[in-house]
């Protein structure tokens, strides 16, 4: 009598199988695993930016203009790249489940070492400057990206509220106690700085981007009280390439002027 | 070439990579796993033999046309079995059929087993007979019957069910854990009925 056995091996014979060559495993495994590599990588990219856009966002921004603390941490917070960073987790967690030995480990464990492995390459990434790099490239290239990231430009460039920002025209020096710069919109202003707190790495010199707390004291003058520098480089980069760069400056005792040609 | 009482004394993974060079070999690795295999998808799966007998045959043709993704850190048996596994699902999932109970004997063995880790009367306030015991496990998820029988009628180690289920060695503790307190709450339930009814 036939045992399962044999009828199996039967089978086998009749229908000429043959086991299904090593290298289309091996094939399928290493597809899994550069998978969850590039999921880590991409993910490691996205923390990247993302710690980039915090230690750039000012968080302190409530202090100078009454706003809700918490309501200006939510609304500056990078949801594009945190989601990024979420959905490739998840993928680098799905991948690994599916190697060999990946039924191995609980998913939260998965979840958690993807996550960990994702904080220190994106912080070596973080140090290079490539946050920084990337927010840049993406921002000059995809107008999109603009609407879905915070923006600071505008956050800083309402004089009416106390903020402004833009890159110094003329020195400290020039204008005693005053400093001239051109803001995000293309409008220069006076800032009277006598009785402002200057952030020590801000030394008040020509082509320098600051921003600024204070109060507008009439059309193009402002009375800064504190002046920090801004260090968003994306922001400096686009403003560089669109505005007029032929300024010429004249100064008389008790007076300036700021002639511009365009 | 090796005489068929040779080919019984080599090790299971010696018997895979024969069979590798020699399709004939893996008559032996099967005639070693047929009884086991039919004894665990019948416990897990099915009263019914010519079922149990598809899904054997299935498992061991699967088990042939994967043999080269075998991992050799793992037992042979336990990838097998992982096969019959996956096999009785996908059978049962084509067949739109529910696996049925399993017999009287195996009852009283899981009976005998779970009973040395909880105190079932005390538990239950009732006795427990197989016929009994067999009432309760119909009413067990499948994925906690079949922790139990792994458990408690193949005697696998938790390693062994974690490769077989594909599941953490942790999530098995935790689902044997919990297929014993749905044991006893489904056997307390299952005596008040039947109490009731009396």
């Amino acid at each position: 009598m036939n045992t399962i056995s044999d009828q199996a091996l039967e089978k086998l014979k009749s229908q000429h199988m043959k086991p299904i060559p090593r290298w289309e495993f091996l094939l399928k495994d290493s597809v899994i695993w550069a998978g969850f590599m590039v999921a880590v990588l991409v993910g490691s990219v996205a923390y990247c930016v993302a710690l980039f856009l915090l230690t750039t966002q000012d968080w302190d921004l409530y202090r100078y203009v009454g706003s809700n603390a918490f309501a200006d941490a939510l609304s500056g917070l990078p949801y594009l790249w945190l989601i990024i960073l979420l959905l490739f987790v998840l993928l680098a967690m799905y991948n690994f489940r599916h190697t060999q030995s990946g039924y191995r480990y609980r998913v939260w464990g998965v979840i958690v070492a993807s996550i960990g492995a994702s904080i220190v390459i994106g912080s070596v990434l973080h140090v290079t400057g490539f946050g920084n790099y990337l927010d840049r490239v993406m921002a000059d290239n995809l107008p999109v990206y603009r609407q879905l990231t915070p923006d600071r430009q505008s956050v800083w460039t309402q004089p009416e509220k106390g903020l402004l920002s833009g890159k110094i025209l003329t020195p400290e020096n020039l204008l005693p106690n005053t400093v001239t710069i051109r803001d995000f919109k293309g409008k220069k202003w006076l800032i009277s700085v006598n009785s402002a707190l200057v952030d020590p790495s801000v030394r008040l010199e020509i082509g320098q981007y600051i921003k600024l707390v204070g109060q507008k004291t009439s059309t193009g003058q402002f009375q800064a009280t504190h002046i920090m520098p801004w260090n968003m480089q994306r922001w400096i980069e686009e403003y560089e390439t669109s505005q007029d760069q032929s300024i010429l400056f004249f100064t008389n005792p008790g007076q300036s002027f700021i002639i511009r040609y365009n | 070439m090796p005489t068929p009482e040779e080919y019984q004394l080599k090790s299971d993974e010696e018997l895979v990579i024969m069979t590798l060079a020699d399709q004939e070999v893996f008559l032996y690795l099967m005639k070693r796993y047929e009884s086991k295999l039919l004894r665990y998808v019948n416990r897990t799966f099915s009263t019914r033999n010519e079922d149990a007998e598809d899904i054997v045959q299935e498992s061991f043709i699967n088990a042939y046309r994967y043999l080269n993704s075998f991992d050799q850190r793992l037992k042979f048996s336990s990838w097998l079995y992982r096969i019959a596994h996956n096999a009785a699902v996908s059978y049962f999932r084509k067949a739109k059929a529910r696996p049925q109970l399993i017999d009287s004997e195996d009852s009283d063995l899981i009976l005998e087993k779970i009973a040395s880790d909880y105190d079932l009367e005390q538990e239950t306030h009732v006795k427990l007979t197989g016929e009994k015991v067999r009432d309760v496990l119909e009413y067990l998820d499948p994925k906690y019957r079949e922790v139990l029988v792994l458990r408690y009628l193949e005697n696998k180690e938790y390693q062994e069910i974690s490769d077989i289920l594909q599941k953490p060695i942790g999530t098995i503790g935790t689902l044997l854990n919990r297929a014993k307190k749905h044991f006893v709450n489904h056997a307390q339930t299952k005596t008040l009925h039947l109490e009731e009814t009396v």
